[in-house]
């Protein structure tokens, strides 16, 4: 059990440095374009795509599954920290596990539509500029996948009674975001 | 049941699983998934369960907001924006309580990096409190200024409730800018005003500091923060003279405070990793909601319960003012006990309908929402901005303290909402000048 909670937090750790590049990435392409319009009157081919549909994707679904072991997800505390701790952990139980469900079915369903992008090679065309953009939706699927995993990791700590040993979720600036 | 009343029951289970901690973006998935299947049928859930998630993050507008959150932390972490207070300080020294204001104008100008009024309070008050109480500054005015002034983060753009908010209700995101930083603006003012007539009455809240400050020593904190001023002109210049677009003025912002960070030599490889990271988890946990919304949308759409609402109000024959006065009222209770952005994604679905039908404009409701969402940062029970102060003071200052100090403040906030209603080209006044 402690084992599988290992490999579920190093895949986690491994699918958020993919994710840092990425932000890192979408900065220094959008820069470039930005200068080779400007500077040298030419845009980066592809961009807005490669921007929107590769490293937004990728941001978006591949860092959910370490949010979810930091317990960083946006949530309202004031009610339930009142309730006794088992209570507590039960209530914890039952998100977990309407989680587990309902981003299975998502996983599932993600999983449908990429097969379909990649049915009809799915494409985007801007100035001339043909950029294959089907294997993106794959990245959906295999965001939430491990979601999905990381989410019934704990539901199953729960019943065997196994400690879930959380990161501390001290150093994730989430909390109030705005 | 009627399709109206699954609408209604949607909300209301939206609210109850909210309530037990279920993550929000989780349960706006959950009770949307649920209630298409219930309103149109398995197929239409489970097509939408496979098509919103891609559909909603890979948008070129959302990109602007990971570039804009990036600019920030690198600002941040290369220290570039800890002389603005220091600057302040020197330039003010002659007004009563000073120190305060220039706090005030500090959290002003970080605001200009930063679309997060709780990193706003965060980086201000290890800053500014302890040098207003080094100088037996009262607690309350030290923290209250602080925690008040860090809600201009939201106002003054970048503001990621305004990118959000006009990718939603589809309002251009620059002239949302503009009409935020109008209202941000009024507001470090008007919070100047108080802590000035607050010392003018009593001036034991803020004794006069005997110090010499020479003009010279103006300049030459003026010249330590020149690289964030060059930063916030090019990049919010260009974004609102139309050269770049959010996205853009955000990927520049980052990559050129960057570059000033690099040239100063103060960013390690650590904290330009840092700053990826907590970058990255601020979207992803930002996105997961904004998608949920989306899907609620279409939820309520389906249900035709929006309509129905509408139908009600217009029926009650209820003018365009009482409708508002309303909606503050929701906001600022929602305010109390959701963070900004949670509060926002979860109401826009069925209140924007409401706005449309009332023909009131969705750019002024828009910078209307921000500025109430805001006051409920430090509106108790929970104040996250009170909380964030608290948790940079420790034991040193008790939390009532705090939201007596912070009283003040909303009061000039009651006022300038009431200025906003009753005047709305003061929101609008800087979006026309650019259209």
């Amino acid at each position: 059990m402690k084992k599988l909670g290992d490999i579920l937090a190093a895949v986690a750790a491994a699918y958020a440095v993919i994710g840092a590049v990425a932000i890192a990435l979408m900065m220094l392409h959008i820069t470039a374009d930005v200068i080779g319009k400007f500077v040298f009157n030419r845009p980066l081919p592809g961009t807005i795509p490669i921007v929107s549909q590769f490293y937004m994707v990728i941001a978006t679904f591949l860092p959910l599954a370490m949010v979810e072991r930091a317990n960083g997800h946006i949530s309202v505390e004031i009610i339930v920290t009142h309730f006794p701790k088992r209570v507590q952990d039960f209530i914890a139980m039952l998100a977990s596990a309407l989680g587990t469900i309902i981003f299975a079915l998502l996983t599932w369903r993600a999983l449908i539509e990429a097969g379909r992008k990649y049915d009809v090679g799915t494409f985007s065309y801007e100035n001339g500029h043909k950029v294959l953009t089907w294997p993106t939706y794959y990245i959906v699927p295999i965001g939430t996948a491990l979601l999905t995993l990381v989410l019934f990791y704990k539901l199953a700590c729960y019943f065997t009674g196994h400690r879930d040993g959380p990161e501390t979720g001290d150093d994730l600036a989430t909390k109030g975001a705005a | 049941m009627t399709d109206v009343q699954i609408g209604y029951a949607g909300v209301a289970l939206l609210l109850a699983l909210i309530a037990l901690r279920a993550p929000i973006g989780l349960a706006l998935i959950c009770v949307s998934f649920g209630g298409i299947w219930l309103l149109v049928g398995e197929r239409a859930a489970f097509g939408a369960l496979g098509v919103f998630p891609y559909a909603f993050a890979a948008t070129w507008h959302l990109s602007s907001i990971p570039m804009f959150v990036l600019m920030g932390f690198f600002c941040f972490h290369a220290g570039l924006t800890k002389g603005l207070f220091g600057a302040a300080r020197l330039w003010l020294s002659a007004l009563p309580g000073g120190l305060a204001i220039a706090g005030v104008l500090g959290c002003a100008g970080f605001a200009a990096v930063t679309g997060s009024s709780v990193a706003c309070a965060a980086a201000m008050g290890r800053i500014a409190v302890p040098e207003m109480l080094r100088h037996r500054y009262d607690p309350g005015l030290a923290t209250g200024s602080i925690a008040a002034a860090g809600t201009i983060g939201a106002l003054i753009p970048p503001s990621i409730l305004f990118i959000l908010f006009g990718i939603i209700a589809k309002v251009p995101v620059g002239q949302l800018f503009l009409g935020g930083l109008a209202v941000g603006l009024l507001t470090a003012a008007a919070y100047s005003a108080v802590i000035m007539l607050r010392v003018l009455r009593n001036p034991q809240l803020a004794p006069k500091i005997e110090e010499e400050i020479s003009w010279k020593m103006r300049f030459v904190a003026l010249g330590g923060v020149w690289p964030v001023l060059v930063l916030i002109f090019g990049v919010f210049g260009g974004l609102f003279a139309g050269v770049f677009t959010p996205t853009e003025a955000g990927g520049i912002g980052a990559s050129l405070s960057l570059l000033i960070a690099a040239l100063k030599r103060s960013i390690s490889l650590r904290g330009i990793w840092t700053s990826l990271m907590e970058t990255l988890t601020i979207s992803a946990s930002i996105f997961i909601i904004a998608i949920g919304a989306s899907m609620l949308t279409r939820f309520f759409a389906y249900s035709g319960a929006g309509d129905e609402i509408a139908q009600m109000v217009d029926g009650l024959g209820v003018s365009p003012l009482f409708l508002i006065l309303a909606i503050a009222l929701l906001y600022i209770l929602l305010g109390m006990f959701l963070e900004p952005i949670g509060a926002m994604l979860l109401t826009l679905p069925i209140l924007l309908p409401l706005i449309e039908a009332a023909d009131i404009s969705l750019l002024w409701f828009g910078v209307l929402v921000a500025k109430l969402l805001e006051i409920g940062m430090i509106t108790p029970p929970i104040g996250l901005n009170v909380f964030v102060l608290k948790g940079v003071m420790g034991d040193q200052i008790a939390i009532s303290t705090i939201f007596k100090g912070v009283m003040w403040f909303i009061f000039a906030d009651v006022l300038i909402l009431a200025l906003m209603v009753a005047f709305p080209d003061f929101v609008l006044f800087l979006p026309a000048l650019l259209q």
